[in-house]
């Protein structure tokens, strides 16, 4: 306990002076993608533990992404009232089609997921109000907050540093509270949840539309990142990527391993310097290994490993007895 | 004073009557028993009352008021709970303490949002019926094993924790789905004399099961279903010496020629 709350608060202390240790665009441009994708990927988390599993987690965060670009470019609003506004605009598409989608359990739910974040990028690319086949291009950066212009990536850094710290703390506060209680219970069995008096729709509506307006937040932060929304950006493979990301970082830990997951795996492929289109294979091995040898993800690799060590003295205790007798 | 009323009420599947015109009703303080063959419609007419499914035809009447067509939730909050056939209908990777709080769902008074700022009311009323929750955990006589894992525990304890989920929800009337299936004598015995207990304190029960010996010894009243049929109600007694009860149980009337 002790040691996990120093490693906490070692990881703290770096991702916030980080900056100044090194703020190379390239490392700062791939630390943001790692916090990004962490937030999708606790985001997701957050609905599977209802016990749906989303494919369309990267739609929805191209409703988010797109919502911000026209809000900011065609109704000239700032971008700090576009921000929470594409989140609950999201989380209001979610709540819309959350009603009949949370409906359908399992396998078809998932599939319903998939057709959905498909049209979304079919409907994209063919409607040029949205974007079209170009996408979205010339959104603005933010705007400047005193000296803080966003002209440098490390302004960047630390707004979606900001939008994740919002994040977990709102994940911790659900999941240490009642209400992660309510929704995990209806992950677990949802006709007993029902049986004892939870109303099963509306908390799975609930937990949608919070999963999908911190998707929402993190596409708007994105498409201003970025400058450009398109539909590559919100395509069915990067909700695949979302959901490894939960995979391999270990889903009994609910925010730490999305994180954990997010970080290692992309980490992993700036340092070996995996081209783009190698990405899924070395995804899809990860991902295998983990299912077999580590289920419940890298987070719970220090408990085998101290699990493994523990066998290993008591072998060899073992042994010495033998030899000694 | 009848606290529940069942009028006319029909369930088809497909071409299959489950439940045809069933009537029936339930008397405050008593337990009644629900019995028949396999396949009589007993699990179909508990997920109509307890609103799982929702019927064709007929009325649900709970305290006078009609609760036809209310989803389960709601039913529940009204004060029908009822319990599940299989054992394993636990949250089963929590500890038995942690299944009980969950299932206290209906005690919090304090709203969601309330809940997420964690004002200081909350962590008040969470201690408090997170206490009358180890309370009701002692008292089924589980509390040797408060801080088990649901999965891990034996069938007996698992039946056991399934009826203490029920009376978390703080039920005016329990449903039990043949809560004795898989017990041994003793313990079934000892299950009766809890529900017994229950029965004493106010509360009404609705006993579906298979174990004759367990509801002649204590139920109340009996209705027996058949094709999901109505052919018999009254005391034990009567229904042991029942004609059509016997010549359904046993499947052929041996009167002929």
């Amino acid at each position: 306990m002790q040691r996990k709350l120093t490693f906490i608060i070692f990881c703290l202390i770096l991702l916030v002076l980080g900056p100044l240790l090194s703020n190379q665009p390239y490392w700062m441009h791939v630390v943001i993608i790692c916090i990004y994708s962490s937030i999708l990927a606790m985001s997701w988390l957050l609905i599977l533990k209802i016990g749906h599993l989303s494919l369309a987690h990267a739609a929805f965060m191209g409703v988010g992404g797109i919502a911000s670009a026209l809000i900011v470019t065609k109704a000239g609003i700032s971008f700090w009232l576009a921000l929470p506004l594409s989140g609950l605009i999201t989380a209001i598409i979610a709540l819309i089609l959350g009603f009949p989608l949370l409906r359908v359990k399992g396998i078809y739910f998932l599939i319903i997921t998939f057709a959905f974040n498909e049209l979304f990028v079919i409907i994209i690319r063919n409607w040029k109000f949205l974007g079209g086949y170009v996408g979205l291009i010339g959104v603005p950066r933010p705007n400047a907050i005193g000296a803080i212009d966003f002209s440098s990536k490390v302004h960047y850094y630390y707004l979606i540093l900001f939008l994740a710290a919002v994040t977990v703390i709102t994940l911790y506060r659900i999941y240490t509270s009642r209400i992660g209680r309510i929704f995990t219970s209806i992950g677990e069995d949802e006709d007993l949840a029902r049986s004892i008096g939870i109303d099963v729709i509306r908390y799975k509506l609930i937990a949608f539309s919070i999963g999908c307006f911190f998707a929402g937040i993190t596409g708007s932060f994105l498409v201003h990142y970025l400058n450009f929304a398109g539909a590559e950006l919100f395509t069915t493979w990067q909700s695949l990527y979302i959901q490894i990301y939960a995979i391999v970082g270990g889903m009994v830990s609910v925010i730490g391993g999305p994180i954990v997951g997010a970080f290692s795996l992309i980490l992993l492929t700036e340092f070996l310097d995996i081209p783009i289109k190698a990405q899924p294979l070395v995804y899809a091995a990860i991902l295998i290994l983990i299912i077999f040898f580590l289920r419940n993800g890298l987070i719970s690799l220090p408990q085998r490993i101290l699990a493994w060590r523990l066998r290993l003295l008591r072998l060899l205790e073992r042994n010495i007895k033998h030899e000694t007798a | 004073m009848k606290l529940l009323e069942i009028i006319d009420l029909s369930k088809s599947f497909g071409g299959l009557n489950a439940v045809d015109q069933v009537s029936m009703e339930l008397i405050r303080g008593e337990i009644l028993g629900l019995i028949g063959p396999n396949g009589a419609g007993k699990t179909t007419l508990f997920n109509l009352i307890t609103g799982f499914i929702r019927p064709n035809k007929g009325r649900i009447k709970f305290r006078g008021e009609d609760i036809t067509g209310l989803k389960a939730n709601e039913v529940a909050a009204k004060g029908i709970v009822r319990t599940f056939q299989a054992s394993n209908t636990l949250f089963q990777q929590r500890m038995v303490w942690e299944n009980v709080l969950i299932a206290s769902h209906l005690k919090y008074r304090s709203g969601l949002l309330r809940t997420f700022i964690n004002t200081p009311s909350i962590g008040a009323e969470e201690n408090n019926i997170k206490n009358q929750a180890l309370e009701l955990i002692d008292s089924i006589g589980l509390s040797t094993v408060q801080n088990e894992y649901a999965v891990n525990l034996p069938h007996g304890y698992q039946r056991l924790l399934g009826v203490c989920l029920a009376l978390a929800a703080n039920p005016t009337i329990l449903l039990l789905d043949e809560p004795v299936t898989g017990l041994t004598p003793e313990e079934t015995s000892a299950f009766m004399n809890y529900i017994v207990k229950l029965r004493d304190n106010g509360l009404t029960i609705l006993l579906v099961e298979h174990n004759m010996k367990a509801v002649m010894n204590t139920c109340d009243r009996i209705v027996v279903l058949n094709y999901g049929k109505k052919i018999a109600e009254g005391s034990p007694d009567l229904i042991s010496k029942n004609e059509d009860v016997i010549k359904a149980y046993l499947g052929v009337d041996i009167n002929v020629a």
